[in-house]
C-alpha cells in the first residue's frame, strides 16, 4: 500500500515538474511575425553601453535602441544623428547642438535637452578620456531643443569622440538617468533609447529579445545608410540574440536555419560556408591584435627589453597561426587603420615584423638579460586567438632561450590581475578595432593597463587633440608613430585581421565595422 | 558505552553504500571465474601501459609536444603526423603521449594524498568523539557541494596550474576518503581485541596505527584506486572547462578543448584524445575491481 | 520515524554552516570581482574602483558574511549584479533545464541498463552477460564530456540528425523539439549511470536467483517466467530503486559539464558563469541550495528504501 501510494507521488511529481516548465519559457512567436535570430560570439553582461565597453553590448544596443547625437559613416565621417546641427566656435571650445525635434522614446516621451544634458554628463563622467579632454565642462541646457557644452581649450575632435568612442554617448531619458546612482548602471527595464527597436525581454543565459519600434521616426535619406549612421528601417517585427558558445554550434544552428545571422565566424570554419550559394559570409580586417607592454614596472619596464621583444616577433606567424589564412589578414605597422581617413602612417615601419633572433638576443644581453629573468605574458583565456598568439611568441623566444611564461587567466581573474598586480606580469595581448583619432587608443593612455606614461607620447598626444590644424596634426602623428616604433615600443602591434559573420543569402543589409552592424538587415528582395 | 548510539549516526544511506558493495562484491567472485579476472589483467596492462608511456614520453614522442609548424596547422593524419596536428601545428600524437604524464601525475598524487590524509582524519576521527564531531561535519559540509562545482570553484581561486589541480582535487576527496576510513575504522574498533587492548591500557597511538590501521588498509586502498579514476576523469574535465592545467602543457582536457571549436573540420583533435582518456579510466576502473578482489577480505 | 526524520533535519543545519562558510570564502577569495566584468575589458581601474564602492564590495569580508547570513534569515538569498529577478527566480528557471535533462538522462539510463542487466543475469556467464558487461564496463569509462563530443560528432555532424546544442522549452517549442534537443545531452549525461545500474541490476538480480526461496519456488514446479517476474524482480526493485535514485543526484551534480558542452540554461551552467563573472551571491545562493536538495535527496532516498523494503527499519 506504502509502496503504491509511493510510486504514484513519485509520478505525479514528475509531471507536475513537467507541467510547471509548459507554463513557463518564451511565448510562441506568432507565425505571421518577421523575426530576426542573431548568433552572437557571447553574452553580454548589461546593455549600458554607456558605462561598458564590451563591444557585445553594443552589437545588441546602439544603433538599433540607442542612438547618439553624432555617429560615423561608412567613410568614417561624422553625421548628425539626434543632433539636427552643431554649430562649433571657431577657438573649438563652444559646441551648441540643435535637437532633432518630436522623436520620441520608446517610453513614449519626446526627446527634449533635459534628456541629451543628463545622458551626455553621464557619459562624460564614465569615460576617461573624455573626461581628460572636457575637464569640468559639462553640458548644459540652454532651451528644450539646444544644448550646449563650453570648454576652457580647444577640443577640435568632440563631434568624432561622440561618434565614436566605444563606450557610447548614447541617448536616453532623463527620468531613467536620475533614478541611477552614479557610477552604478542603468537597470534592464531602463534600456529606452529613440532607434527603431525597442529593448523587449532578457531570458538569462538563452536570448536577448528586441522589438520593433513602430513610431520610429527615420533620418537622412531612404536607402542612404552606411558604417553607424543613415536611414534606418526596421524590417523586422522580432530580433532574437542567442549567445552559443562555441563556434562549433554557432556553425551547425546557421546550417539548420536556427540562427540566420552568426556575428563571429570562426576563421576554420570558413571552407563550410565558402563557395555555398546559401549563405554570405561578411568581413572586415577591423581588429588590430597587439602585445602591450606593462611599463610601469618589471622587466618590460626597460625599453631596451621591448625593443628585443619586438624584434624577436614574427607577424606572420602570429597572425597565420590565430588565422590559418593568408587572406584573413594584412601586416603593416601602422598604428592607426589602413582606412582612416587622415591617420594612416609607415613611419617606423623598419622595426615591425622583424623576426630577427640574432638581433633580439644582441637587444636582450644589451638589456642585461639573465637566465633568472622570466618574460611573463599574460592572456584571457576565452580569447583563444591571443593564447595562440602568445603561444607562438613563447614559442619564437624560447628558440633564443629567452623563458617566457604564458599565463592564461580566466577574464574576471585576468583583468584583476592585469589592473591590480602589475607585479605580475610583463605583457598582455588584446585588440583595438579602429579609431576615429590616434588618441582614442586606449593602449597610448597612462591610465589604462600597460600605462604608458611616456613624457614625449601623452604631451604630443595632447597636441595632436588640441590641434586645429589637421596637417600639423598629421605631421607630429607620424613623428610619433616613429619615435614610439623605434625607440618607446610601448606596444608591439601584430598588423590586422578579419573580423568575420554569416547570414544566409537571403538576408542583406548585415556587415561588420568593428562589430556586427545588423540594424538595417532585411530580406532581399524576390 | 556509546558506540551503539555512534553507529546510529552512521547515515542510511552510508549502510546501503555498504551493503552495495558487498552485493558488487558477490557477483563479482561468481563473476570472476568466467570472465573477471581476463578483464583485471586487460586492467592491469592498460594501467602498466599508461605508467610506461608517461614515464617513457620524450622517448616515445615523435616530436616535442610545444614545437609549433604553423604552416601545418590542422594537418589529418597520416604523413609527417601520425595523429595529425593542432591549430598551432603541433604533434598531435606527441600531445597525447605527453598528456599521459599530466594524467598519471594528477591521477596518483590525488590517489595518494587523499588516501594518507583521509586515513588519518578518519583514524583519529573515529577515535577521538570531539574530533569526530567537528571533522565529520566539515567532511559532511565538503561532500554536501557537487564535486564539479567545488573543483571548479577551487581552481577559480588557486588559479591553473598542475600542482593546484592536484590540490583542489584532493580537497574534494579527501573528506570522501576520511568519511569511509571513519565507518570502516569504527567497525574495527568494536571489535573485542580492540577493547581488550584499551583496558590493557595501551596508547592510543599504537591501537590506532597497530591495530586498526592495518584492517581498514584494504577498504581504503580500494577507494584509492576509484579517486587515482576519478581524478583522471575530473582533471580532464577541468582543463576540458578551461579551469584546468594551463596551455601550453598538453593534457587530454586542453586538447579536447581545444578540438571542441574545430570538431566538424578536425575530428582526429577529439577522437585520439578521447580514446586515450577513455582506455585509461576504463584501465583503472577494471584495475580497481580486480584489486578490491585481492584485497578484500569478503570475497577472499 | 518521525524522529529519525528530525533528527536528520536538525544534522543539515550544521552541515549547511559549513558550506555557507566555505562557498563564502572560496568565491571572495578568488581573484577579481564583478564590477571590472560589468564594466567591459576597456574599462579604466578608476572606473572600476568607483563601481566596486557602489557595490560595496569594498567592505570588510566578515560585515559581507554577515550581511549576506542575516539576508537569509530574512527569507532573502540575494540578487545577481548581471541578473534581473530574485533569486529564487533565477534559481527556479534555471533548474527547470537542468530537471529536464536529469530525467531524460535517468529514463534512458533506466530503461537502457535494467532491462540489459536482467538479461545479463538470466543469461549468466553466456555470450549475453560477457556482451552486457563489457559493455557496461565502458559504459562506465566515459565521462560525460568525452561521451557528449562523441555524440555531437557522431549524430550532429557526421549524421546531421539531432541538433548538437541549444535548448528548447517545451511551452516555446513544443515537446517534439524539446525532446530532440534533450536527447544528446541527456544520453551524455546518463551513460556512465547506465553502466552502473547494469551492474547492479545484474548482481541484485543474481543475489535474490540465488536465494532460499526462490530455490524453494524453483523446486515446487513454478514456472520460470513467473519465478523471474513475480519474485525476483519485485525483490531486485529495493537495489534498483535505490541505484536510479542515486543516478539521479550524481546526474543533478554533474550536469555542469554537459550543459556547458550542450549549451544549455540549467543551473549548472548557471554557476560556472556566475563562477567565471564573479557573481558572488548567485555563486553562494546556488551551491547552498543544491547541497541542500543533495544532502534532501539522500535523505528521501533512505526513507523511500524503508517504505518499500519493510525490513528495512529506521531508527
Amino acid at each position: 500500500m506504502k509502496r503504491t501510494i509511493c510510486l504514484v507521488l513519485a509520478c505525479l511529481m514528475c509531471v507536475a515538474l513537467f507541467a510547471g516548465c509548459a507554463n513557463k519559457g518564451g511565448d510562441q512567436t506568432a507565425s505571421d511575425a518577421k523575426v530576426l535570430n542573431i548568433a552572437l560570439d557571447g553574452a553580454p553582461n548589461n546593455l549600458d553601453v554607456a558605462m561598458s565597453s564590451e563591444d557585445i553590448a553594443s552589437e545588441v544596443v546602439y544603433g538599433s535602441v540607442l542612438e547618439k547625437l553624432t555617429a560615423l559613416n561608412g567613410e568614417n565621417k561624422v553625421i548628425y544623428e539626434l543632433a539636427e546641427d552643431c554649430e562649433v566656435s571657431p577657438d573649438n571650445t563652444v559646441y551648441t547642438y540643435k535637437l532633432r525635434q518630436g522623436v520620441k522614446f520608446h517610453n513614449g516621451e519626446e526627446m527634449k535637452a533635459d534628456d541629451v544634458v543628463a545622458s551626455m554628463n553621464r557619459w562624460i563622467g564614465a569615460a576617461d578620456n573624455v573626461k581628460t579632454l572636457v575637464g569640468d565642462a559639462r553640458f548644459e541646457k540652454v532651451d528644450d531643443y539646444t544644448v550646449q557644452i563650453k570648454m576652457e581649450s580647444g577640443t577640435p575632435y568632440l563631434n568624432e569622440m561622440i561618434a565614436g568612442l566605444g563606450q557610447q554617448a548614447v541617448i536616453m531619458p532623463a527620468s531613467v538617468l536620475n533614478n541611477v546612482v552614479e557610477g552604478e548602471l542603468v537597470p534592464q527595464d531602463g534600456y529606452i533609447g529613440t532607434g527603431p527597436y525597442k529593448f523587449s525581454e532578457w531570458a538569462d543565459d538563452q536570448y536577448i529579445k528586441l522589438e520593433k519600434n513602430p513610431d520610429y521616426t527615420p533620418y537622412g535619406t531612404d536607402g542612404d545608410y552606411s558604417g553607424w549612421g543613415g536611414y534606418k528601417h526596421a524590417y523586422y517585427d522580432e530580433v532574437y540574440f542567442y549567445f552559443p558558445g562555441d563556434a562549433a554550434t554557432v556553425n551547425s544552428g546557421v546550417k539548420t536555419g536556427e540562427y540566420d545571422i552568426a556575428s563571429r565566424l570562426s576563421v576554420d570554419n570558413f571552407g563550410e560556408f565558402e563557395g555555398d550559394d546559401n549563405y554570405t559570409i561578411f568581413g572586415s580586417k577591423d581588429q588590430m591584435p597587439m602585445l602591450v607592454f606593462n611599463k610601469s614596472q618589471g622587466v618590460a619596464a626597460n625599453a631596451t627589453v621591448r625593443r628585443a621583444v619586438q624584434a624577436v616577433i614574427n607577424c606572420d606567424d602570429v597572425m597565420f597561426a590565430s588565422t590559418g589564412n593568408k587572406d584573413y589578414y594584412d601586416l603593416y605597422s601602422s598604428y592607426m587603420f589602413k582606412d582612416s581617413p587622415y591617420w594612416y602612417s609607415e613611419a617606423g615601419k623598419e622595426n615591425y615584423n622583424q623576426g630577427d633572433p640574432e638581433r633580439a638576443k644582441a637587444l636582450f644581453d644589451e638589456a642585461g638579460w639573465t637566465d633568472h629573468d622570466v618574460f611573463r605574458i599574460l592572456v584571457r583565456s576565452d580569447y583563444t586567438e591571443f593564447v595562440l598568439m602568445a603561444q607562438v611568441i613563447q614559442e619564437e623566444l624560447r628558440a633564443i632561450g629567452i623563458n617566457c611564461e604564458v599565463l592564461t587567466l580566466d577574464s574576471a581573474t585576468h583583468s584583476s590581475v592585469r589592473n591590480e598586480h602589475p607585479e605580475q606580469w610583463d605583457a598582455f595581448i588584446t585588440s583595438f578595432g579602429p579609431k576615429i583619432m590616434p588618441n582614442l587608443n586606449l593602449y597610448l593612455s597612462s591610465s589604462w593597463a600597460g600605462w604608458c606614461t611616456d613624457e614625449r607620447i601623452q604631451n604630443d598626444l595632447a597636441a595632436i587633440a588640441a590641434e586645429d590644424d589637421l596637417d600639423v596634426g598629421i605631421k607630429l602623428w607620424n613623428d610619433l608613430q616613429g619615435y614610439m616604433n623605434t625607440e618607446s615600443v610601448p606596444v608591439v602591434t601584430f598588423g590586422t585581421y578579419v573580423l568575420s559573420g554569416v547570414c544566409k543569402s537571403d538576408i542583406e543589409g548585415a556587415f561588420i565595422k568593428e562589430r556586427l552592424v545588423w540594424v538595417n538587415a532585411h530580406p532581399v528582395e524576390a | 558505552m556509546d558506540s551503539t548510539k555512534r553507529l546510529e549516526s552512521i547515515s542510511r544511506s552510508e549502510l546501503e553504500h555498504v551493503k552495495r558493495r558487498l552485493q558488487k562484491e558477490q557477483s563479482a567472485l561468481q563473476f570472476k571465474r568466467f570472465f573477471h579476472s581476463r578483464l583485471a589483467v586487460i586492467g592491469a596492462v592498460l594501467i602498466l601501459i599508461m605508467t610506461l608511456t608517461a614515464i617513457f614520453a620524450p622517448l616515445l614522442a615523435p616530436a616535442d609536444p610545444l614545437a609549433q609548424t604553423v604552416a601545418h596547422r590542422l594537418s589529418p593524419p597520416g604523413g609527417d603526423y601520425l595523429l595529425g596536428t593542432d591549430k598551432l601545428g603541433r604533434d598531435l600524437l606527441s600531445r597525447i603521449i605527453y598528456g599521459a604524464r599530466v594524467s598519471m601525475i594528477v591521477g596518483v598524487s590525488v590517489g595518494l594524498s587523499s588516501m594518507v590524509f583521509g586515513m588519518i582524519l578518519g583514524l583519529y576521527a573515529c577515535y577521538y568523539k570531539a574530533l569526530d564531531n567537528v571533522l565529520m561535519r566539515i567532511c559532511d559540509g565538503l561532500s554536501a557541494i557537487p564535486s564539479t562545482l567545488l573543483a571548479i570553484a577551487l581552481m577559480a581561486m588557486l588559479g591553473q596550474s598542475l600542482f593546484n589541480v592536484i590540490l583542489a582535487l584532493s580537497i574534494v576527496y579527501i573528506p570522501r576518503m576520511a568519511r569511509i576510513s571513519r565507518s570502516a575504522a569504527l567497525v574495527v574498533k568494536e571489535q573485542t581485541y580492540i577493547e581488550a587492548l584499551r583496558s590493557q591500557g595501551a596508547s592510543a597511538t599504537r591501537i590506532i596505527w597497530r591495530h586498526i590501521a592495518p584492517n581498514i588498509l584494504s577498504v581504503v586502498v580500494v577507494q584509492a584506486s576509484y579517486n587515482f579514476a576519478n581524478s583522471i576523469i575530473t582533471e580532464a574535465a577541468l582543463s576540458f572547462l578551461g579551469v584546468g592545467v594551463p596551455a601550453p602543457q598538453p593534457s587530454w582536457g586542453n586538447i579536447l578543448s581545444d578540438g571542441r571549436e574545430v570538431i566538424t573540420t578536425a575530428w582526429w583533435m577529439i577522437v585520439y584524445p578521447g580514446i586515450a582518456t577513455a582506455l585509461a579510466v576504463m584501465g583503472t576502473n577494471i584495475f580497481g575491481d580486480g584489486l578490491r578482489d585481492i584485497l578484500d577480505p569478503h570475497t577472499n | 520515524m518521525h524522529k529519525y526524520i528530525f533528527k536528520r533535519l536538525l544534522a543539515l543545519i550544521p552541515v549547511l554552516f559549513i558550506v555557507s562558510v566555505v562557498i563564502f570564502m572560496l568565491i571572495h577569495l578568488v581573484p577579481g570581482d564583478p564590477a571590472a566584468m560589468m564594466l567591459g575589458d576597456k574599462a579604466t581601474p578608476e572606473q572600476i574602483a568607483n563601481l566596486r564602492h557602489t557595490l560595496g564590495l569594498d567592505q570588510p569580508l566578515l560585515t559581507q558574511y554577515f550581511n549576506w547570513i542575516a539576508d537569509i534569515f530574512r527569507g532573502d538569498l540575494g540578487t545577481s549584479f548581471f541578473m534581473k529577478g530574485t533569486m529564487t527566480e533565477i534559481i527556479g528557471s534555471h533548474m527547470v533545464p537542468t530537471v529536464q535533462q536529469t530525467l531524460v538522462a535517468v529514463a534512458f539510463a533506466a530503461l537502457i541498463g535494467v532491462p540489459l542487466g536482467m538479461i545479463a543475469a538470466v543469461k549468466r556467464g553466456r555470450a549475453a552477460d560477457q556482451i552486457i558487461s563489457t559493455f557496461s564496463i565502458i559504459g562506465v569509462s566515459l565521462p560525460s564530456f568525452l561521451m557528449g563530443l562523441g555524440l555531437i560528432l557522431v549524430f550532429s555532424v557526421k549524421l546531421g540528425w539531432l541538433p548538437s546544442s541549444g535548448y528548447k522549452s517545451i511551452a516555446g517549442f513544443g515537446w517534439g523539439t524539446h525532446i530532440r534537443y534533450m536527447l544528446l545531452p541527456g544520453i551524455a549525461l546518463g551513460f556512465i549511470e547506465m553502466g552502473l545500474i547494469i551492474r547492479m541490476t545484474r548482481s541484485s538480480m543474481l543475489e535474490i536467483m540465488g536465494s532460499d526461496y526462490i530455490r524453494m519456488a524453483k523446486a515446487k514446479g513454478v514456472s520460470r517466467f513467473k519465478i523471474f517476474a513475480k519474485h525476483a524482480l519485485k525483490n531486485a526493485l529495493v537495489g534498483i530503486v535505490t541505484v536510479v535514485g542515486l543516478s539521479f543526484i550524481s546526474c543533478l551534480g554533474g550536469a555542469a559539464v554537459t550543459e556547458t558542452i550542450f549549451n544549455i540554461p540549467g543551473i549548472g551552467k548557471l554557476t560556472l558563469n556566475a563562477v567565471m563573472r564573479r557573481d558572488y551571491e548567485v555563486v553562494q545562493a546556488v551551491v547552498l541550495v543544491v547541497s541542500l536538495l543533495n544532502v534532501l535527496c539522500t535523505l528521501v532516498l533512505d526513507l523511500l528504501y524503508g517504505l518499500i523494503d519493510p525490513r528495512v527499519r529506521l531508527s
